[in-house]
């Protein structure tokens, strides 16, 4: 079950909403992005939970999943929470 | 194929002659290959959108309808946070060591830079400034559309719609099986030996096994790292993929824009010169080694921060030295393949030493199983 909890800044293009059923699956991922504006990025390997928060952004839609509880992230990565593309979310249950 | 082992089904699917595709952020690079029969990729993650309109339709202009593409670096995960918080995050012993490579360089203050977009900055401007840029590719009609880090799966369908086609790079073989159900054209195998965010399994151990997972669908797969001559196009042909994806060998050709010390640098180096370095942005980049990777090795410096830290803490010193143009400073992401670029090169010559060199290898094989 999905709830729309807040909209981007981008004209309505972007909204996150709760999906209830979600919450709390085990997951992995491979994240990575662009350094800064540079012409650099990163690949970095995650494992957690998700929080059930999902990111719609744009037409076709561009779906993103939050992950807490971070058991496997990058040595220096410091942040509580990722957002990862949905795409490279692997199920752990 | 038609006999000739160069002619594979990417020459067949895009029609080009021979199966190298080049990657670089030179645009005049992107027109010489695919005028040589290969095919040109520019890299365009740091362009804005009337920057990249203007760059595509100059490659247009150059080759007319050969083959070319456009990789983005599509994101595949980002973190919510504030600049000011973060910066309360860097230690006072960073700030001391970076203040002492500064001397060290001997670079002078730099003007602050006067084109920061605020619109460029912000995880909700990250994805909308994908958006923009991809919607420029759908607009121009590029024939190929890479994404070079994220999966490029939400796109694939209005992609094909517009006629373009959708390859997809990656460093693990489950990126790959996500990207071939998806439905990308071509999966590029990076290898360990990449420049840049390279994987972390090496080229000769990826390549097969993505191939074995695509075989039965119509995924072509490209190899990817440490690639630098025919022997390597024939060796990843001889693996079943069609064709290689390469970007450290043009950097020393004739049309690239990599500044001529670079070249120089490139054209001398040994295999361990081109070093993962966390020195630049908190994330290990393989690089041309130098005296600012090196110096953050010596006894006594810190360990580097976490990204984003590390880039705010070292951007200003890395903008002075780049400004005063201190050469043994400066560096630019190299793979291993620096190993294999002796010479100076226009681009085309490139394409046809590979392509002679990899047919004279397949000929040599054909001989030796002929007469044994």
């Amino acid at each position: 079950m999905s709830e729309k909890i807040e909209s981007g800044q981008s004209e309505g293009s972007m909204e996150i909403t709760l999906d209830s059923e979600l919450v709390g699956r085990r997951v992995e991922a491979d994240g990575g992005t662009q350094v800064g504006n540079t012409n650099f990025a990163s690949r970095a390997e995650f494992e957690g939970v998700l929080t059930g928060r999902k990111i719609v952004q744009g037409d076709p839609p561009w779906y993103w999943l939050e992950i807490g509880q971070l058991s496997v992230k990058p040595d220096d990565f410091e942040d509580e929470f990722v957002w990862c593309e949905e795409s490279y979310v692997y199920s752990l249950d | 194929m038609d006999g000739n082992p160069l002619n594979t089904k990417l020459c067949e699917e895009y029609g080009c002659e021979i199966p190298v595709v080049a990657f670089a952020h030179t645009k005049d690079v992107i027109a010489a290959v695919s005028n040589a029969g290969g095919i040109g990729i520019l890299g365009a993650t740091g362009l804005k959108p009337d920057e990249l309109r203007s760059d595509i339709r100059w490659i247009r202009d150059k080759i007319g309808d050969k083959p070319f593409g456009v990789d983005l670096l599509v994101p595949a995960s980002f973190v919510e946070g504030n600049r000011e918080d973060l910066d309360e995050m860097i230690p006072d012993e960073h700030r001391t060591f970076v203040q002492h490579v500064k001397s060290v360089s001997g670079a002078p203050d730099s003007p602050p830079p006067s084109d920061i977009d605020p619109t460029y900055s912000g995880y909700e401007n990250l994805l909308e400034r994908s958006r923009q840029q991809l919607d420029v590719l759908f607009e121009e009609k590029v024939p190929i559309f890479a994404s070079g880090l994220g999966s490029p799966a939400f796109i694939i369908e209005r992609a094909h719609q517009e006629g373009m086609k959708v390859w997809g790079l990656v460093g693990l073989p489950r990126q790959a099986r996500r990207q071939i159900e998806a439905g990308v054209d071509v999966v590029v195998a990076q290898g360990y030996d990449s420049g840049g965010h390279s994987g972390t399994v090496g080229t000769f151990t990826l390549v097969p096994e993505i191939v074995k997972m695509a075989e039965g669908t119509d995924t072509l797969v490209l190899a990817a790292g440490g690639v630098s001559s025919g022997k390597h196009l024939a060796a990843s042909i001889a693996m079943g993929s069609a064709g290689v994806w390469t970007g450290t060998i043009w950097l020393a050709t004739h049309e690239s824009e990599t500044a001529m010390f670079l070249k120089q640098r490139i054209i001398d180096s040994k295999v361990e010169d081109a070093v993962q370095s966390r020195a630049m942005s908190g994330k290990p980049i393989r690089q041309l080694r130098s005296r600012w990777s090196d110096i953050w090795k010596e006894d006594g410096a810190p360990d580097t921060l976490p990204m984003p830290l590390q880039g705010m803490l070292v951007n200003d010193v890395l903008r002075d030295i780049k400004e005063a143009n201190l050469e043994d400073w400066m560096t630019t992401p190299a793979g291993q393949a620096i190993v294999g670029i002796d010479a100076i090169k226009p681009a085309a010559e490139v394409v046809y030493e590979m392509a002679d060199e990899a047919l004279e290898l397949f000929e040599r094989a054909t001989e030796a199983s002929a007469t044994a």
